[in-house]
């Protein structure tokens, strides 16, 4: 209900755990050196957290702020203002569909349609066996390969629905 | 001092600092330029975008040029010549803009918000903004309300996104609790989890936060502002006394804001004092002074409590009885009411000892990023002890040094001044000795284990309901006002000293000020009337 | 008459991500020249080439340099936007795509004229592939004392970072950069002061697209005057056109500036598909507004969409809409991915960008009233950081797409608005 306040006195996710050990520690350390400031370094530590463990979980984020000697709140401040980065766990494979002009014009929104009818879920939602997320993406420049996606980090050119099937297989080996 | 320069605003010629910016200085001469996101303690933001003013310059033929785009006037530095417009057209327009623009995603919460009759939606609404809104879609974003601190609550459905709270945990308090998440018309203020807004300096957010986001769950639902009255005071908590106001209604204290003062508090005050007022109202007040006859103690008013008093003490000032009267002036106690106990001390008797009351510190003052220092000193006027027993001189003990004498039989009678603003501020180990002493008079202002011991109590008032200064930690002795009434038949401790040291006059507290201050040859610094302006 | 490619002359070439390939080809020719060169000539010629900045604002490049304070004990820095995120624009995505050293090669030129001791690639999250391809550029540039301490001997240092983003238009506006790079929200920083003065890590920098410093090697090369021969009067040089959408061939093409627009879709692009007539014409990313069909021969130069009531050229990306298009749909995607970006900062942008969604939205499920259009129009103009009502120039964007495709294609906003609607007001 909109009017129970949520309560940030405890942790959300209490662990005693570390999350990032020790060579993420290092890794994070080691990019700190590229940069006169270590805040600078934590847009790429996200990314390299992210990457190894899936997601940006509470625990990881105040490992990092540690690390760069900043507040915890300032890592969430700016993790949170990103759209790749994510705090919630994701599926196996990340469908990024581009939703912008020129792959609306070119088709995209039927390509999107067909993930969605053949996916079963939402843009934002991961399919019930974790295998994919699908997500919607803003221009990505590839307008000359309209409409385009971007799965896993790989950019698919040109897609056409009756090429899903095909792309979802391939991926999911 | 640099030489000032002189701007055009709306149409009058103004003398303003150089360098300054617009808002400021326009501010300075009692004009309102209004704004959200700005605060002078804090960097500039320039981001609600409601400051916008329209400049220009004479050109060589005088002729004034207004510069096409609107500038926001907390982040332009006032120049000689410029020329400044605030009831144009243009900006009459923007700022309608503006304040529908905050308006669309802001809740009707007036009736159930604390913030109404403060708050600067309100007000800039119904001066600067449209009479409706032209927002007829339902899909307002709603998030949820939050609780970031133990006495914080962050209603962020009103939130207009002036990141003031974030500045203020960044550059003030220094422990970046607060931060905005997500992005565009999703973003809010949020902390992370686990890590709440619960440093000392936590409650000065609710009073920058210009709408009802920030809110004190001390204060939740008490009082409607416009029952409120201020009274300027001061925090007796700890030797910083840092510059406050005291918002009460009926007799009771609600809440305790800060009053600006640039050379001891900024705008701020720690939660100490802030939620320190407390005791005022404790079931443990003294509400009315009592001797003890018969092993019972017996109520008294006023005049009775004086005589008592008098009765009590002067067979060891004429000497009939062994034992010197020793005076302990408290630390917690105001400069006059040390004053007027002192200058009787050394009128009664020159055997009387003049005590300095415990005083009671913790190790280190703790300083924040931006300078705010809550002192280590836990009594407000230590210093006017000192200036009291420098000024009437031996014979002088400390309190280790009084309870020695009285171990060792030299002390007859004790007056022991209290006022400390917590319960049982006398440590136990004390008690037995002060009992020793043939007579205790306590005066003092929440019963205990002290008072029970004492054979006359003077049931006193707290800071808020007397008038008096202290002297700060950095030797500025700063008067405060009275804002209620004490409880029952506790007594103002002036006007009970006055009666009981014999004036004859009616008694005036500011001529006893000046008398005090004359005397004593005090840096009176007077009180900056500014309230809090947000 | 074809125009000999400048910058995409080493398009197609086998291996010219290698270094021993680049250099077989000209490549890395400019730092003979550049470190001969005392720097305030090298200013002056870039000043006298009349490049101006390829990232979408076509401020004069050489100008932009000369803000850099003369008495600064330093470090100054070199950031170069790799952000490409306008809708319609991927032109740079191309050039690292085919040609990488070529970015490298500029990022020394530029650095060394402005006396830069270190070089960030800001590069947006989104381009995994080509972040992977500059790192291993930037890799064997060191490898071959290009980059590093004495850079050939010429004493010059230089260190490179690739620095990657995460997701955000918002930091392809220059101080929303800077803030991506320190580590924090892109949130635009009010100016001034500017970069030049007190940018990265609060030290004077520079910042340019990637174009624009693909640039600068050539004009070391062959001059500032050969430079200004191509293109037109106040618009000089190359430029690479994007045109995607409804065309035959949707692609990047390097035309000299000032083409007509209708020429660049026609005989370069392959014209509109399906042998549909072209209804407007996006000309420099979605921000600019749209030409409407009878305006296609506006010239493609930093002069040329004002005249037809667009806000500029942008990044030349055009994006080509046939007859069939709805513009209200269109205004919709753009509309959205404004709102979508919208950093939240400022006022105006972040509640006014959600709300001209919202009454777009309406009016396509006809669920809007007439005066929702003037109502959209009204909010356009409470936005932008030209009239001084927004910190920064996405509202600009919003505001100049709202307007201009309400003005030239109001017909289509009114069938739909009175074809469902109950509403009598």
């Amino acid at each position: 209900m909109v009017w129970e306040p949520k309560d940030r006195l405890a942790a959300a996710e209490p662990t005693t755990e570390s999350a990032l050990g020790h060579k993420l520690q290092n890794a994070v350390t080691a990019l700190c050196k590229l940069y006169p400031t270590k805040q600078a370094a934590l847009l790429p530590t996200l990314h390299k957290v992210q990457a190894e463990l899936g997601n940006l979980s509470d625990q990881a984020m105040i490992e990092v702020a540690q690390i760069l000697e900043i507040s915890p709140a300032q890592v969430l401040d700016t993790a949170a203002f990103y759209d790749m980065y994510t705090r919630q766990k994701r599926g196996k494979h990340i469908i990024g569909v581009c939703e912008s002009l020129s792959c609306e014009l070119c088709g995209g929104g039927e390509l999107l349609n067909a993930l969605k009818n053949t996916l079963k879920i939402e843009p934002g939602q991961t399919t019930p066996d974790g295998k994919f997320t699908l997500i919607t993406m803003q221009c990505i420049g590839a307008c000359d390969f309209a409409p385009a996606m971007i799965i896993d980090e790989k950019l698919y050119k040109t897609v056409t629905p009756d090429q899903l099937d095909k792309i979802l297989l391939e991926i999911d080996k | 001092m640099a030489e000032k320069v002189t701007i055009t605003f709306n149409g009058k010629k103004l003398k303003v600092d150089p360098g300054e910016m617009v808002l400021t200085a326009v501010e300075k001469h009692g004009y309102e330029i209004p704004h959200y996101c700005f605060h002078e303690a804090l960097s500039v933001a320039g981001s609600c975008r409601l400051c916008a003013v329209e400049v220009g310059y004479p050109d060589k033929e005088g002729n004034v040029k207004m510069m096409s785009p609107l500038v926001m006037s907390c982040q332009t530095p006032v120049r000689e010549g410029m020329v400044v417009v605030s009831d144009s057209e243009k900006v009459t327009q923007h700022r309608k803009a503006v304040m529908e623009f905050l308006l669309i995603n802001h809740p009707l919460d007036c009736p159930v918000c604390d913030q109404a009759g403060e708050c600067y939606l309100q007000d800039y609404s119904f001066r600067y903004g449209r009479p409706v809104s032209r927002f007829d879609n339902d899909d307002k974003f709603v998030p949820p309300k939050k609780q970031v601190g133990e006495n914080i609550m962050l209603y962020a459905t009103r939130c207009i996104l002036c990141t003031r709270c974030v500045r203020f945990t960044r550059e003030i308090s220094g422990g970046a609790e607060l931060a905005v998440v997500n992005r565009g018309s999703h973003s809010e203020i949020d902390v992370f989890p686990g890590k709440p807004l619960n440093d000392k300096l936590s409650g000065n957010v609710v009073d920058i936060c210009p709408v009802g986001s920030l809110l004190d769950n001390q204060f939740l639902f008490k009082q409607r502002a416009w029952f409120l009255d201020a009274t300027d005071s001061i925090c007796p908590r700890c030797s910083r006394g840092c510059n406050i106001s005291i918002h009460h209604n009926k007799g009771v204290i609600w809440r305790i804001k800060p009053r600006k003062n640039i050379m001891v508090n900024g705008h701020w005050i720690c939660n100490d004092g802030r939620y320190g007022f407390k005791f005022v109202h404790a079931d443990q007040r003294l509400t009315t002074s009592q001797v003890r006859r018969n092993g019972k103690m017996v109520d008294l008013d006023g005049e009775e409590t004086a005589q008592q008093a008098q009765h009590l003490l002067a067979p060891y000032l004429k000497g009939e009885f062994p034992g010197n009267v020793a005076v302990v002036l408290s630390p917690a106690a105001t400069c006059e009411e040390q004053f007027l106990l002192a200058q009787w001390a050394r009128n009664a008797s020159d055997q009387v000892q003049l005590v300095s009351g415990p005083v009671f510190s913790e190790k280190e003052d703790q300083t924040f990023k931006g300078g705010f220092t809550i002192s280590a000193e836990k009594v407000p006027n230590r210093r006017g002890v000192k200036k009291m027993l420098d000024h009437f001189g031996e014979p002088a003990l400390t309190f280790p040094e009084l309870l020695k004498a009285i171990e060792k039989d030299q002390i007859g009678a004790v007056w022991l001044q209290g006022g400390y603003p917590w319960l049982n501020w006398c440590p136990a180990e004390n008690l037995g000795i002060l009992r020793k002493a043939p007579v205790l008079i306590v005066q003092d202002i929440l019963s205990g284990a002290l008072t029970e011991k004492a054979d006359l109590i003077i049931a006193g008032a707290a800071f808020a309901e007397k008038n008096g200064c202290f002297i700060n930690d950095q030797e500025f002795c700063q008067s405060f006002d009275k804002a209620i009434e004490p409880p029952g038949d506790a007594l103002d401790d002036i006007r009970f000293l006055w009666r009981f040291v014999g004036r004859d006059e009616t008694f005036e507290w500011r001529k006893l000020q000046q008398e005090m201050t004359k005397t004593l040859g005090l840096n009176q610094e007077t009180n900056n009337k500014e309230t809090i302006s947000s | 008459m074809s125009f000999k490619p400048i910058l995409t002359k080493n398009v197609g070439i086998s291996s010219i991500r290698k270094l021993d390939v680049y250099r077989q080809n000209g490549g890395y020719n400019s730092l003979d020249k550049l470190f001969k060169t005392p720097r305030d000539k090298l200013l002056q010629t870039v000043k006298d080439s009349g490049l101006r900045g390829r990232g979408g604002a076509g401020f004069p490049t050489g100008l932009k340099w000369s803000f850099l304070p003369k008495d600064h004990p330093g470090p100054f820095y070199l950031v170069v936007n790799f952000d490409e995120s306008e809708p319609g624009t991927f032109k740079d995505r191309y050039l690292c795509d085919q040609d990488p050293h070529q970015i490298v090669e500029g990022v020394i030129a530029t650095s060394y004229i402005t006396n830069c001791a270190k070089a960030y690639i800001f590069i947006r999250g989104e381009f995994p592939e080509q972040a992977q391809i500059l790192q291993k550029t930037v890799k064997q540039a060191y490898k071959a004392n290009l980059l590093g301490k004495n850079i050939l001997g010429s004493g010059y240092d230089l260190e490179c970072v690739v620095h990657r983003s995460a997701g955000a238009y918002i930091c392809g506006e220059e101080t929303g950069l800077l803030e991506g790079l320190e580590g924090r929200r892109g949130w635009p920083r009010l100016k001034p002061p500017y970069p030049a003065v007190e940018g990265a890590f609060g030290k004077p920098t520079v910042i340019n697209n990637i174009e624009t410093i693909c640039c600068v090697p050539h004009i070391i090369n062959n001059g500032p005057a050969w430079f200004a021969s191509m293109g037109t009067e106040k618009s000089t040089g190359p430029k690479l056109f994007g045109v995607s959408g409804h065309v035959n061939k949707p692609g990047v093409y390097e035309l000299p500036l000032g083409i007509p627009c209708r020429k660049l879709i026609e005989d370069y692009a392959g014209g509109v598909r399906n042998g549909k007539r072209c209804k407007g014409a996006i000309p420099g990313g979605v921000s600019m507004g749209v030409l409407t069909e009878e305006e296609l021969d506006c010239p493609l130069d930093f002069e040329g969409p004002p005249k037809y009531g667009c806000m500029g050229l942008g990044t030349a990306g055009v994006i080509v809409m046939d007859e069939d298009t709805c513009m209200v749909t269109a205004l919709r995607n753009i509309v959205r991915f404004f709102a979508h970006e919208s950093c939240g900062q400022c006022t105006p942008c972040r509640e006014g960008s959600a709300w001209m969604l919202q009454i777009i939205n309406r009016i396509l499920a006809g669920d809007a009233a007439p005066k929702d259009i003037d109502l959209l129009v009204e909010l356009a103009d409470a936005q932008g950081m030209m009239p001084g009502k927004t910190i920064c120039g996405l509202a600009d964007g919003t505001a100049w797409s709202v307007r201009v495709f309400i003005k030239k294609f109001r017909n289509e906003f009114e069938a739909k608005v009175k074809s469902k609607s109950t509403v009598t007001v």
